[in-house]
């Protein structure tokens, strides 16, 4: 076991490496000049071709990508255009919200998709599997962008229940550890600010879990039933043990195996759901930093960001392969 | 095994859709009439709008009414006739996109699949990296680099979905690879492009069709989702995403039709698309029909 955790920790590094490389590739050898779209409008052509000296953008590709990887494995993003300081600071404080706000909708998720998924089975082809598969069919229909929208409108305009913008009330008074206002609250002990901290993320972070919420019920449902026809259940069954231990004892522990797997593409996915969001809750995540880099053209910064939403994928899936690894006896390593 | 190895005619399909169960017979009718309902919209768009999507009056911010039934816009543009003729971006770009990433995850998931090797290794290495980083990120800076416009969104839309249909038709490859009548053939002394393209593309098809529906969903909301952030479809054209950001400026004036009803079209699009894809997939996919 320890010698799995060993190596897929190492495996970890030549993933990251890959994705930061075909992102770099993606970025510099498509068609089109990315400093002319971007910059071409704005400046006349020696600025431009100033910019693109600037940025190291007309050197030899390799040249670059060497530089680029290098550069990147000592923590250096080069300097943001737009703010003129380190990548790397922007980044630090946009870190921990949008890490925050991926995590908490992973588990706001997954603690109503799972109970779902599996009263949907063990009740198959009941009323509240066809009602469930139907609402389900329909929440995965809301495109993100409305849904936040469509909160923003009921819960915080004309109920006026949640905040709307921001992570955190003006009066915010809390020691920062990690940077996660949950986790710092909890830390030290502040009541106040857990719950104020809580009531900001309410929108956004269901806003976000709404869109894994059907894939993963779904999963849930299909691996519980795969499950509940192997002989083993019905072993269990007909050796007279009640129908909760054979449900949640025997059933349920190894239909979340192919779950577990499943959470890494949810959490991308959720990644995906995190830029949208935060823009329209203006949560200073790394998803608004991204589009503002985007928006302002600012080609060190999206490089940068980009490469720690890689650096967090690449984590968060190492993470899920050895909980995955870990939980099932029949896996040796 | 004889109705997956022949080709399927018309006939082969409905008489699936007869032995299919209730459910997804409802599912294919209603979302394949929200699909044909929208395949008006994106083909006689411009002749079908009630008024000149991109005609000015003097009804600015006019809420829904007999004369406007989804209200008008901040410069007096009748808000049904924009989202009508604007389908013809949102589902049009989608179907390029998606049917182009598509054709490009065949070719590459069906090589790698079938030949196996190296190859396979190496592209399936690089398209498991891909395949962990969010697709709308990558979409979002492809539109960036290539530039606004309607094919720069396709082709980003379109990259964006590899890694996704690369490892479904991979797989899918790989399962009939593997069977029986595949060895068959072979002993027979079929060679490798005879094998595609009469045992494994025909095997595809009912997968196919499913990947394309939901394909559609999804490229819809993509598209809205770049157009919604800005970096989309650029105005005055009417995609569905576009309008629905540029129509947030005035939500707190009280247009609130300026919001929902860009939004409801999104999701009306994805709503039809995903009720096809699940009925489809419980219409087509044998195993599904034999756990009924």
């Amino acid at each position: 076991m320890r010698y799995y955790v060993l190596t897929r920790l190492l495996i970890a590094i030549p993933t990251l490496i890959l994705l930061l490389t075909s992102i770099f590739f993606i970025m510099h050898v498509l068609p089109g000049d990315p400093v002319t779209i971007m910059y071409g409008d704005k400046y006349p052509t020696k600025y431009v071709d100033q910019i693109r000296h600037n940025l190291g953008l007309d050197r030899p590709i390799l040249d670059q990508y060497v530089s680029y990887i290098t550069d990147l494995s000592k923590g250096n993003m080069g300097i943001s255009m737009v703010y003129q300081i380190p990548v790397s600071l922007k980044i630090s404080y946009a870190v921990p919200t949008t890490v925050e706000l991926a995590i908490l909708s992973l588990l706001f998720s997954s603690l109503i998709a799972l109970p779902l998924g599996i009263i949907a089975a063990v009740k198959r082809d009941g009323i509240f599997d066809h009602v469930s598969r139907i609402l389900m069919l329909y929440i995965h229909s809301n495109p993100g962008f409305w849904v936040a929208l469509l909160f923003q409108i009921i819960f915080g305009l004309i109920l006026g229940w949640f905040p709307i913008t921001g992570r955190s009330p003006p009066d915010f008074n809390l020691q920062h550890i990690t940077g996660l206002y949950v986790l710092d609250s909890i830390l030290t002990l502040n009541l106040t600010a857990l719950l104020q901290s809580l009531k900001y993320l309410a929108l956004p972070v269901v806003t976000i879990a709404i869109t894994a919420i059907p894939t993963l019920s779904r999963l849930t449902r299909a691996s519980m039933l795969n499950v509940l026809g192997e002989d083993y259940i019905v072993t269990a069954k007909a050796k007279g043990l009640p129908e909760n231990v054979v449900i949640y004892k025997h059933a349920l522990r190894n239909s979340l195996l192919p779950v577990i797997t499943s959470i890494g593409a949810q959490f991308t996915m959720l990644l995906g759901g995190t830029v949208i969001t935060e823009r329209i809750f203006s949560l200073p995540g790394l998803g608004s930093l991204l589009m503002d880099s985007l928006m302002a053209r600012d080609f060190p910064a999206i490089q940068g960001v980009v490469a720690v939403y890689a650096i967090v994928v690449v984590i968060m899936n190492t993470i899920i392969d050895v909980i995955y690894a870990s939980s099932d006896p029949r896996i040796k390593y | 095994m004889n109705a997956m190895t022949s080709k399927k005619s018309a006939f082969d399909y409905l008489e699936l859709f007869r032995i299919a169960p209730k459910s997804a017979k409802v599912m294919v009718i209603v979302g394949g009439a929200f699909a044909a309902v929208l395949l008006i919209f994106v083909i006689f768009g411009p002749y079908i709008t009630p008024h000149d999507p991109f005609a000015f009056s003097n009804d600015l911010l006019s809420s829904p009414s007999i004369q406007h039934l989804m209200g008008t816009d901040d410069l007096g543009r009748d808000l049904i006739s924009r989202l009508i003729y604007g389908s013809r971006y949102s589902l049009g770009i989608s179907l390029v996109a998606v049917g182009l990433s598509l054709l490009i995850g065949i070719v590459l998931g069906a090589a790698s699949g079938f030949f196996g090797g190296s190859l396979d290794r190496v592209m399936m290495l690089l398209m498991d990296s891909l395949y962990i980083f969010p697709s709308f990120i990558y979409m979002l800076i492809m539109v960036v680099v290539l530039g606004p416009g309607i094919w720069q969104t396709a082709l980003a839309i379109s990259i964006g979905r590899i890694p996704y249909n690369y490892r479904l038709i991979r797989s899918l490859t790989i399962s009939v690879k593997e069977r029986g009548f595949i060895e068959a053939e072979r002993v027979l002394g079929a060679n490798n492009w005879y094998i595609i393209r009469n045992h494994i593309m025909p095997y595809f098809m009912s997968v196919l069709f499913v990947t394309l529906s939901l394909g559609m969903a999804s490229g819809t909301l993509a598209i809205a989702g770049l157009g919604f952030l800005g970096l989309g479809i650029p105005p005055p054209t009417p995609e569905w995403g576009t309008e629905l950001a540029g129509g947030r400026a005035f939500l707190l004036g009280g247009a609130w039709w300026l919001v929902i009803f860009p939004g409801l079209f999104v999701m009306v699009a994805m709503l039809g698309f995903n009720l096809l894809s699940e009925g489809l997939d419980t219409m087509l996919n044998p195993t599904v029909r034999r756990l009924k």
